[in-house]
């Protein structure tokens, strides 16, 4: 084991206040952690993280505004990450994102210790999370349903995208534009990804790099040599390739 | 009991039904005094019907399966015999008695014309009667099986509604037990009070468990212990505003009818909100009905869909109660979510509650 040398800075996001007194309390018994914050939501969290650069998130899954996982997706990858939770049913997602530990509640101060040696370990090695987006949207979303909604960071704004908000989505690259409430953001994230994630029954691919919210279609146009265009209720187009019409005609019935 | 003697059980209809086979020995006998011969045949006809209800027994003894026809053939074929014999000799025996009066002196003359045809007409009865048991006796079978399988979905029901209100659920009770272990820290007095609360809140449900119904009263409180417990837990953020009127405190209720409710906006709207709106239960009793109605606030971008099992589950239990006498209405808008159910008042005097 590394010698330890510097103070270890924590995050505790929690948003139960005995929660988080319980975990104040078990790291005054190890003063190398130093609580540099405490946050009672997702958005706190986040704003937090950016402003102080812990070494070490002790991060609740189920809060309010953004939950452990939406948090873990928008922020920079160099720390270390403790789940603490209630719920075992998020065991394997947190491990997928490369989570250094996962404490059920109630935990004892022992089992905190034991996860705490194995973050110093982590962070000493410098093997801290490095998870592809993707890696990260899907351990959000959970295994079986459908992503309800989209987390996005637009300059300094967070948006909680709803997926019914969602217009249509354009692919570029390693990134998505998503068109929604008479605007759009951009989002490192693939189509093909996206498109896995969205309710298929709500989400169709008209196009190589277009994915369109099948309740925003008015109608359809022919354009140009064997391809479509959808007309939006608003008037937007969207162009529609000749599979891509195939399945929206299925999907709309017509 | 031979299943016609039995209260409500058609006996005369069978009877009269057998008055009317009387024709038939009539017509064969063709006394030159018919109404005499009428009344001979009704009263021996109708005799030998109820005589003969003992077949009953042997039929229920000698069932219809392959490979015994000849056994029971030659039983009932000898039954026949015997029957018949005495069929044509009381017939006798009456028609001496009656040829007493001096207009009717004819008939045990005519009789004794067609004595082996009456045979005849004696053993057929005898094998009518005899089928007529066994279809009655296949009949009995049946309702007896359809009454087995009855009492077998009522106690599958009865299983089903245990299953149904036993479930207390486990993250609830990981985050009270995590909130006592902070409480340890910093306020033991407290974490005192929430071992207490929890504890009653524990026992509450398990002797539900074994009510199908309680007054409104019991689970109230149940509720309230269940919400004290989380406020602890989430402080500020819980805000609940109970109203329960006097009359409605004392209607009974499916035990654990509420509590799935109360959690259902725990899990989607109280907990997952930052700035909560007041979870308002309040229960009202109109005339025969009883009112309950559960308000709280909307996540605006919820993670998931809502999970409806807490709602669909007391559906299922108010449906297994009453049937289509009570409801459960949803309404909903981007502001508030409102659970409106609706039942009969029943109360422990006047035992409306069916």
């Amino acid at each position: 084991m590394t010698k330890p040398s510097a103070e270890r800075r924590v995050l505790i996001v929690d948003d139960e206040e005995p929660a988080r007194r319980l975990l104040v309390e078990y790291l005054r018994a190890h003063p190398r952690w130093s609580v540099i914050g405490q946050a009672k939501n997702g958005l706190e969290a986040l704003q937090l993280a950016q402003q102080q650069k812990p070494d070490l998130l002790l991060l609740d899954v189920q809060m309010p505004k953004l939950d452990g996982f939406e948090v873990l997706g928008l922020i920079a990858p160099e720390l270390a990450v403790i789940f603490t939770t209630a719920f075992d049913e998020y065991a394997v997602r947190a491990f997928e994102v490369h989570a250094v530990d996962y404490l059920l509640k109630p935990f004892s101060a022992e089992r905190l210790s034991q996860a705490l040696a194995r973050a110093e370990t982590r962070l000493a090695e410098g093997e801290l999370r490095s998870v592809a987006a993707p890696a990260l949207a899907q351990a959000a979303r959970g295994p079986e349903s459908h992503l309800q909604r989209l987390v996005i960071r637009d300059g300094a704004e967070i948006l909680i995208i709803p997926a019914a908000s969602i217009d249509y989505v354009r692919g570029q690259d390693d990134y998505v534009e998503v068109f929604h409430d008479a605007r759009s953001s951009l989002t490192q994230q693939t189509l093909q990804h996206l498109e896995a994630s969205l309710d298929p029954s709500q989400f169709v691919r008209v196009h190589r790099s277009y994915l369109l919210n099948v309740s925003r279609v008015a109608r359809i146009e022919p354009w140009g040599q064997g391809s479509k265009l959808a007309v939006l209720k608003d008037g937007r187009t969207v162009p529609v390739s000749r599979s891509g019409e195939a399945r929206l005609r299925a999907l709309l019935g017509i | 009991m031979h299943p016609l003697l039995a209260p409500r059980r058609p006996l005369p209809a069978y009877l009269l039904f057998w008055a009317g086979l009387s024709v038939v020995p009539c017509v064969l006998l063709d006394s030159a005094t018919p109404l005499a011969g009428l009344a001979l045949m009704l009263v021996s006809t109708v005799g030998f019907a109820f005589a003969t209800l003992p077949t009953w027994y042997l039929c229920r003894a000698l069932p219809l399966r392959p490979g015994r026809t000849f056994r029971v053939l030659s039983i009932h074929g000898a039954a026949a015999a015997v029957w018949s014999l005495l069929f044509v000799a009381t017939t006798k025996l009456l028609a001496e008695a009656l040829g007493l009066l001096s207009e009717w002196h004819r008939l045990p003359h005519e009789l004794s014309r067609s004595e082996g045809a009456l045979f005849g007409v004696g053993a057929l009865f005898y094998l009518l009667v005899a089928t007529f048991h066994y279809v009655l006796a296949e009949l009995e079978l049946r309702h007896a099986a359809l009454e087995r399988e009855s009492a077998l979905a009522g106690s599958a029901q009865r299983a089903e509604l245990q299953a149904l209100r036993a479930q207390v659920h486990p993250h609830f009770l990981f985050n009270s037990l995590n909130t006592v272990s902070a409480l340890i820290g910093y306020d033991p007095a407290k974490a005192r009070e929430a071992c207490v609360l929890l504890a009653e809140y524990l026992r509450g449900t398990l002797r539900a468990q074994d009510q199908a119904l309680v007054p409104l009263r019991e689970e109230w409180s149940l509720c309230e212990r269940y919400l004290k417990v989380e406020g602890l837990r989430l402080g500020e953020r819980l805000r609940v505003d109970l109203e329960l009127d006097e009359a409605a405190a004392a209607c009974l209720v499916p035990s654990l009818l509420l509590q799935p409710l109360v959690e259902n906006a725990m899990t989607h709207a109280i907990a997952p909100l930052d700035e909560p709106r007041p979870l308002r239960v309040r229960a009202q009793r109109r005339g025969g009905r009883l009112s309950l109605e559960l308000e709280n606030g909307v996540d605006p971008a919820p993670r998931a869909r809502e999970g409806g099992v807490g709602l669909a589950n007391v559906r299922a239990r108010l449906f297994a109660q009453y049937g289509s006498d009570a409801t459960l209405r949803i309404e909903k808008d981007p502001e508030r979510f409102l659970v409106l159910l609706d039942l009969p008042a029943g109360s422990p005097d006047t035992e409306a509650a069916p």
